[in-house]
C-alpha cells in the first residue's frame, strides 16, 4: 500500500472511535476540566494533565489519551478568558493576549474579545490537528534539524520581540526583558551545574517557575487596582457581556482569515520545535501580526488582530507539540513531557511504530483532538458568560478570593511556601512596574526564553570550542540558522527604525 | 506622581539592582557568570539612558521637581491599598506556618472582606466558610494538592 493510501486507511480505522459513546463522555469531562484549569490563574495545563493521568489508568488507551488531549487543548484556550476579563492570564499560553484583550474590554467589547479568542483557538487547534494527522513524519524530520545554534537564535529572535512589545518606551521594555532574563538565571547553570542567586535556598536550585512569576506580576497589581478604584471598577465596571449571539463576531475571522491561517502555521512550526512552548508561539505570532499590519499603532490598545494572532498560534502549538512526541518520543513542551508518561502508562511507545502497530489508538486520539477543539467553544462561552457575573461581585469579595487563589495556585506548583513568597516578591515588583508604566509582558517573555538562550548559547559555544568567529560561521552556514539570523536582524532593524521615526515625530 | 519623576526613580532603582547583581556575579566562576554579568551591565546602561531622558525632561521644564512637598500622614499610608494588601499577604503566609492553610485562609478572607467594607457579620462568616471550603475541596480533594500544615495545627 502506498504511503498516502496507508495514512487514509489508518484514518478510517481510527475514526471508529467516533462510534463509541464513551468517547463523548470522556471528552465532555476533559473539556470541562481543561477549561476550569485554564481559567483559574495558578493552575497550568501541565498540572492539569499530570493530576488527571491517574484518572485514565482504568480506561482504554484511546479513551485515556482522548481525555488528556481534551484537557490540554481546552486549558490552553481557557487561559484567554481570564486574561481578557480580569487581566490575569489563566495559563502562560495567554500572556500575549493580555496586550490587547483587557483593552478591548475597556472599550466595551468583552463579548467580541472572548468570542473571537474562542473561535480562533478552535481553528488553530483544528489546523494543527490536521498537520499532526497528515504531516507528522516530515514535520518530525524538520524538528530534528534544530540544534544548539538554531535554538539560541530562536531564543534571540524571541528576545528581539521584547523591543516591539514596548513601543511606548523601548528602554523600559528592554529593562523589563533583561530583568526577566536575569530571573531565568536563578538556579543551576545548564552546563557547569553551578548554582547562581539561590543563596542556599534549595527551592531556588531549580529556578523560578514561570507560573509563579506570572501570578505575582499580574494578580497583585490587578487586585490593588481593584481596591483603589472601588467606585468605578475600571476594567471590570465597563465590562458588558451581551446575552446576544456571540456567533455574530465570526465575521472578524472571515475578515482576518489570512491572519488566522498564518498564525496557525507559526504556531504549528513553533510547536514542533521541542522546548518552545505555547507562550513563545503566541508572542511570535503577535509580533508578526503587528509588523505586517497596516496599523501597527493599534496593537496594544485593543486591536482584535492581536487577539487573533496570539490565540490562534498558542492553540496551534498544541498539535505541533504532539508531532515530535508521537513520532520521536521527544516532548515538545512541559505538557507533552507529562503526556509521554501517560503514553507509557498505557503501554504505548512513541515512535514511527505508534503510527503503524498502534494506528487505531494513535489515529483515534488525533481524531478526538478535532472534537475537543470544537467542544470547548460552547463550554468557553458558558464559562465566560457566568464568569463575568462572578467578576462583577463587590471588591470586598473579589480581592480576597483572587489573592487566596493566587496563594494556593503558587503553592501547588511545587508544594512549597517559598513559591508563595516568590509570588509576593514578584507581585511587589509587578506593582512598581505597573505604577511606573513599565510593561510586564517583556519580563515574562525574558523569563520564558532566558534559560533556553543561555543553555543553547553555552552548548553552541562548546561545539565550536569557544571560538566566536567559528560560531558566527556556523550561524551563517546552516540554512535554518541563516533564516533565523535574517529574522533577528529584521526585527532589530524594525525596532530601531520605529524608535527613530518616533523621536523625529516628537521633535516636530 | 508625574511620569518623568517615576522614570527617574525607576531608573535609579534599576541602577542599584543591576549594580548589586553585577557585584554578586563576580562571586561566581567566569563560565557561570558571563550571562548574568552581561545582562547586568546592559541593565546599568539602559537605566542610565532612562535616567538621562527623565532628567532632560525635568530640566527642560516639563515637570517641576519640587521634592516631596506633601508627605502623606502615617494613617494615610496605612489606608493605602498596596500597603494593606502586602501586609495582609505577609501575615497570611506567616500564619500558615503556625496555624496551617485552612485557618489562615479563613482569617485572611474574613479580615480582608471586613477591611474592604463588608460589614454584615453573617455575610462575612458565611462567605468565608464557603470559599475556604471551596478552595479546600478543589485543591485538596479534586486536584490532590497536599495543603501546608502549621506548627500548632
Amino acid at each position: 500500500m502506498k504511503g498516502g493510501d496507508l495514512i487514509l486507511s489508518n484514518i478510517v480505522t481510527g475514526a471508529a472511535i467516533l462510534l463509541k459513546p464513551e468517547l463523548y463522555i470522556v471528552l465532555f469531562f476533559g473539556v470541562w476540566a481543561g477549561v476550569f484549569i485554564g481559567v483559574l490563574p495558578g493552575l497550568s495545563s501541565t498540572m492539569g494533565v499530570a493530576l488527571l493521568i491517574p484518572v485514565t489508568f482504568g480506561m482504554e488507551p484511546s479513551m485515556g489519551l482522548a481525555m488528556l488531549g481534551a484537557i490540554y487543548v481546552a486549558s490552553t484556550y481557557a487561559g484567554a478568558i481570564s486574561a481578557i476579563l480580569i487581566n490575569i492570564p489563566g495559563t502562560s499560553a495567554s500572556i500575549a493576549t493580555l496586550l490587547d484583550g483587557p483593552a478591548l474590554v475597556r472599550k466595551g467589547e468583552a463579548t467580541r474579545a472572548v468570542a473571537v479568542a474562542t473561535f480562533v483557538s478552535a481553528i488553530g487547534g483544528i489546523l494543527s490537528a490536521f498537520a499532526l494527522l497528515f504531516l507528522a513524519p516530515p514535520l518530525a524530520m524538520f524538528s530534528l534539524r534544530f540544534g544548539a545554534s538554531e535554538y539560541f537564535l530562536l531564543a534571540l529572535f524571541g528576545i528581539t520581540i521584547i523591543a516591539s512589545l514596548s513601543e511606548e518606551s523601548i528602554e523600559k521594555g528592554l529593562i523589563a526583558g533583561c530583568f526577566g532574563l536575569l530571573l531565568a538565571v536563578v538556579g543551576m547553570h545548564p552546563l557547569t551545574g553551578y548554582f547562581r542567586f539561590s543563596f542556599g535556598e534549595p527551592y531556588l536550585y531549580e529556578g523560578i517557575p514561570v507560573i509563579v512569576a506570572m501570578i505575582g506580576l499580574y494578580s497583585i497589581p490587578e487586585v490593588i487596582d481593584l481596591m483603589t478604584d472601588k467606585k468605578h471598577r475600571g476594567n471590570i465596571g465597563d465590562m458588558r457581556y451581551e446575552s446576544g449571539n456571540p456567533f455574530r463576531h465570526f465575521k472578524d475571522l472571515i475578515k482576518h482569515r489570512w491572519l488566522v491561517l498564518r498564525s496557525s502555521i507559526i504556531g504549528i512550526i513553533i510547536g514542533i520545535i521541542p522546548g518552545a512552548g505555547c507562550s513563545i508561539g503566541g508572542f511570535v505570532s503577535y509580533d508578526f501580526a503587528k509588523k505586517s499590519s497596516k496599523h501597527p499603532e493599534r496593537f496594544g490598545k485593543g486591536a482584535i488582530e492581536g487577539i487573533i494572532a496570539s490565540e490562534t498560534a498558542n492553540n496551534a502549538v498544541t498539535g505541533g507539540s504532539l508531532v515530535p512526541l508521537l513520532t520521536l518520543g521527544i516532548p515538545g513542551n512541559a505538557v507533552t513531557a507529562v503526556f509521554l508518561g501517560g503514553l507509557m502508562i498505557h503501554g504505548l511507545r512513541p515512535g514511527i511504530a505508534l503510527f503503524e502497530k498502534n494506528s487505531v489508538i494513535t489515529y483515534g486520539f488525533i481524531i478526538s483532538l478535532f472534537l475537543s477543539n470544537l467542544l470547548f467553544v460552547p463550554v468557553g462561552f458558558i464559562t465566560a458568560k457566568y464568569g463575568i457575573k462572578i467578576i462583577k461581585a463587590p471588591v470586598s469579595l473579589l480581592a480576597p478570593l483572587i489573592m487566596s487563589l493566587a496563594v494556593i495556585g503558587s503553592y501547588s506548583i511545587r508544594s512549597s511556601v517559598v513559591d508563595v513568597w516568590l509570588m509576593i516578591g514578584l507581585g511587589f515588583i509587578g506593582f512598581i512596574m505597573h505604577r511606573c508604566s513599565v510593561p510586564r509582558a517583556p519580563m515574562v517573555l525574558g523569563l520564558v526564553l532566558g534559560s533556553m538562550a543561555e543553555a543553547e548559547l553555552a552548548r553552541a559555544m562548546a561545539l565550536v570550542h569557544g571560538s566566536a568567529p567559528a560560531l558566527l560561521l556556523r550561524f551563517l552556514s546552516r540554512p535554518i540558522s541563516l533564516i533565523l539570523v535574517c529574522l533577528v536582524i529584521f526585527s532589530i532593524g524594525q525596532a530601531i527604525y520605529r524608535q527613530i521615526r518616533k523621536s523625529k515625530e516628537q521633535l516636530y | 506622581m508625574d511620569n518623568f519623576k517615576k522614570d527617574l526613580y525607576f531608573a535609579a532603582a534599576t541602577f542599584v539592582c543591576s549594580a548589586l547583581i553585577a557585584w554578586q556575579s563576580f562571586n561566581y566562576p567566569v563560565r557561570s557568570a558571563i550571562f548574568p554579568r552581561s545582562l547586568s551591565l546592559l541593565l546599568l546602561g539602559l537605566s542610565l539612558i532612562l535616567f538621562v531622558r527623565g532628567w532632560r525632561a525635568v530640566s527642560k521644564g516639563k515637570v517641576e521637581m519640587e521634592g516631596a512637598k506633601h508627605r502623606p500622614a502615617i494613617w494615610t499610608i496605612a489606608k493605602n491599598p498596596a500597603f494593606i494588601l502586602f501586609n495582609a499577604l505577609v501575615l497570611y503566609i506567616l500564619g500558615i506556618h503556625y496555624v496551617g492553610y485552612l485557618t489562615s485562609t479563613a482569617v485572611f478572607i474574613g479580615t480582608t472582606m471586613f477591611i474592604l467594607g463588608q460589614r454584615n457579620p453573617l455575610s462575612v462568616i458565611a462567605l468565608t466558610l464557603f470559599f475556604t471550603a471551596l478552595l479546600y475541596y478543589v485543591f485538596s480533594r479534586l486536584l490532590g494538592v497536599p495543603l501546608p500544615v502549621g506548627l500548632l495545627f
